[in-house]
């Protein structure tokens, strides 16, 4: 075993006060590269994380165990709208990266473009952003599935040739031993790679601790009030705080802190309608996702696939379960994918005051609800192709889909307002850059402070359209590089 | 106190449909069902477990009607706003418990094998 693989160590967090010169808080694709970043270049780093550290391969990807043990509210978390959408969030050591599909995306150049003209974002170098994209690259071990892909994988990639639509395998943050398959990949999430190498370079990462509020004063943050492990109340007193608690909490955390000004009104998704589809022969595969995306339609929609434990493929017939039903008898044939669509609709995070979690709100825009549609029906077509024998859309009363003149029905019957939409992708809440719009200058600092930070999925100026641990940690990156240039190491 | 409130709004609801949906499952299979649902409505976030309260409330009123079968079956065919999304989360917390639990269970929530 490599130094980098070994188990960082951690520590409940149970002393009632804490003193740090950076105190960063959450550990995920943000918090934890940020971590390894100023610790290395001599800062006085302390992480904290609400979650627990759990182990890889304690337990079984994407089952009900995971959802309790590593994911915000068991995983039952909802964005209220017409319709609603679900959403998950990790809540753990390394936050979402010990949880999600593993899959990596670069952050197309023209989206950096577009970012850097529309929100005004200084000093955003696509060749810098690719250089850091290279190293990054490097540091997760982001590789191609060895030999064969899993079936549910395949049968996508079939689906697209077969109608002649652009496909591809998405490459993965995955270790493979030698002569290893697409079923013996260690994923190289957080608690793997940045947070063993902030530790290495003297961090200190303490889980189950909360931070409820920060305590600022004009224009700067002084310390943190936090919930420990034991629920007993602390302080952690800093110079400098990252605040990288994903989408929902990070913006959460900055309103309960008395920073409203345009933060957690611009929620962005990627919100998805699923299906299940049957195929003549096996083709489960539990506790993993399939690496092939399809793109023809990108940047507005995407196809893939999701986990398709038994659970989770009886919850996508659950929708019209008269009908349905029987495919569960034959959980083994089935398998559950996903159209993910580039949402112009918006939401909001909004912390209320005495309640521990905030409220949650987006609302798909027309154009949302058309693409949810066509996305649907595209889907279905691609499983026809690929060779189901019966396609069941997740929406109330769906009909069973067996040809493609079936699909006219599932047009006309199709409203969003009767789907299971869903989203694991949230973004956009503290959004950065120059334009007035952005809650977050250029390199994360909020607006009007002069020691709080942002640098976690919420700067992301909107809804990247790829998987966004990518983007997420270039950014995060390029931050950290920054804040380095311009301050220095106490010590 | 939310826990009790939960518990005593939930279960009952949780117990009815599981008994009109899947009518083939085993009474301590339910029980155990609908403790999950339960325990996973306690764990909501903070907005969505008052909100989930507020709709359960009546509901249980309609568990303990006369006839509250029926009622809970047309409920069923037509979802109307907000009752059916609570309907729709037990339903799919149940759904996702039993056949990751049991994965052969029968569509009507007998055992197969």
């Amino acid at each position: 075993m490599s130094s980098s693989d070994s188990p960082a160590i951690h520590s409940l967090a149970t002393e009632s006060t804490y003193d740090a010169e950076v105190l960063i808080i959450g550990s995920g694709a943000g918090g934890a590269t940020t971590a390894a970043l100023l610790a290395e270049a001599g800062f006085d780093v302390l992480v904290v994380e609400e979650g627990d550290w759990v182990e890889q391969g304690s337990v079984v990807p994407f089952s009900l165990e995971q959802m309790d043990r590593q994911y915000r509210s068991s995983g039952v978390t909802v964005a209220l709208g017409l319709p609603s959408i679900a959403y998950t969030e990790g809540r753990c050591a390394g936050g979402g990266t010990e949880v999600n599909s593993g899959l990596y995306r670069r952050p197309p150049a023209e989206l950096l473009e577009r970012w850097r003209s529309q929100y005004h974002i200084r000093d955003l170098d696509p060749d810098d952003m690719y250089a850091i994209a290279e190293e990054l690259e490097s540091a997760l071990n982001v590789t191609n599935v060895p030999g064969e892909v899993s079936p549910p994988s395949a049968i996508l990639q079939r689906g697209a040739e077969a109608l002649s639509w652009q496909s591809s395998e998405s490459p993965r943050w995955m270790k493979y031993p030698a002569g290893g398959n697409a079923a013996s990949g260690m994923r190289q999430s957080m608690t793997r790679t940045y947070l063993p190498r902030a530790q290495r370079a003297g961090a200190r990462l303490l889980t189950k601790c909360r931070v409820r509020k920060l305590a600022i004063e004009s224009t700067s943050a002084a310390y943190a009030d936090v919930v420990l492990a034991d629920g007993s109340t602390g302080r952690i007193r800093f110079r400098h705080v990252f605040v990288c608690g994903g989408a929902i909490h990070t913006p959460a955390l900055l309103q309960r802190s008395g920073l409203r000004e345009r933060i957690g009104d611009t929620l962005a998704v990627h919100p998805t309608v699923k299906l299940a589809a049957r195929f003549p022969e096996a083709i489960n595969v539990p506790d993993d996702v399939p690496v092939h995306q399809v793109k023809e339609f990108a940047p507005e929609i995407s196809f893939g696939g999701s986990a398709s434990h038994p659970g989770l493929v009886a919850l996508s017939l659950a929708d019209n379960w008269a009908e349905f039903g029987h495919a569960v008898n034959e959980w083994e044939r089935v398998s559950v994918y996903y159209a993910a669509i580039t949402s112009e609709g918006k939401g909001r995070v909004k912390a209320i005051p005495g309640l521990r979690d905030p409220l949650v709100t987006y609302h798909l825009s027309s154009r949302d609800k058309q693409l949810l549609r066509s996305g649907l029906s595209r889907l279905t077509l691609l499983m026809l192709a690929a060779g189901a024998d019966e396609v069941y859309p997740s929406y109330h009363h769906a009909p069973v889909i067996r040809t493609a003149s079936d699909i006219s029905l599932l047009q006309r019957s199709f409203a969003t307002t009767k789907a299971t939409v869903m989203t694991v992708h949230l973004c956009s809440t503290v959004p950065l850059g120059e334009h007035p719009r952005c809650a977050a200058d250029s390199f994360g600092l909020v607006r009007g402070m002069k020691n709080v930070w942002v640098n976690d999925a919420s700067m992301l100026p909107d809804a990247p359209g790829v998987n966004p641990q990518g983007s997420v940690m270039a950014f995060a990156i390029r931050n950290a590089r920054h804040f380095i240039r311009t301050e220095r190491p106490r010590g | 106190m939310a826990v009790h409130s939960s518990r005593a709004l939930v279960r009952p609801f949780a117990h009815l449909l599981l008994s009109v949906d899947l009518p083939g499952l085993g009474g301590s299979q339910r029980d155990e069902v609908a403790d999950f649902a339960v325990r996973h409505v306690d764990e909501l976030p903070s907005v969505l477990r008052i909100g989930t309260l507020i709709i359960a409330a009546p509901m249980r009123v309609v568990v303990a009607a006369p006839g509250a079968r029926r009622l809970l079956a047309w409920l069923i065919a037509h979802p109307i706003p907000l009752i059916g999304e609570y309907v729709r989360m037990v339903r799919s917390l149940a759904y996702t418990y039993i056949w990751e639990t049991w994965p052969h269970t029968r569509p009507d929530g007998s055992a197969a094998r």
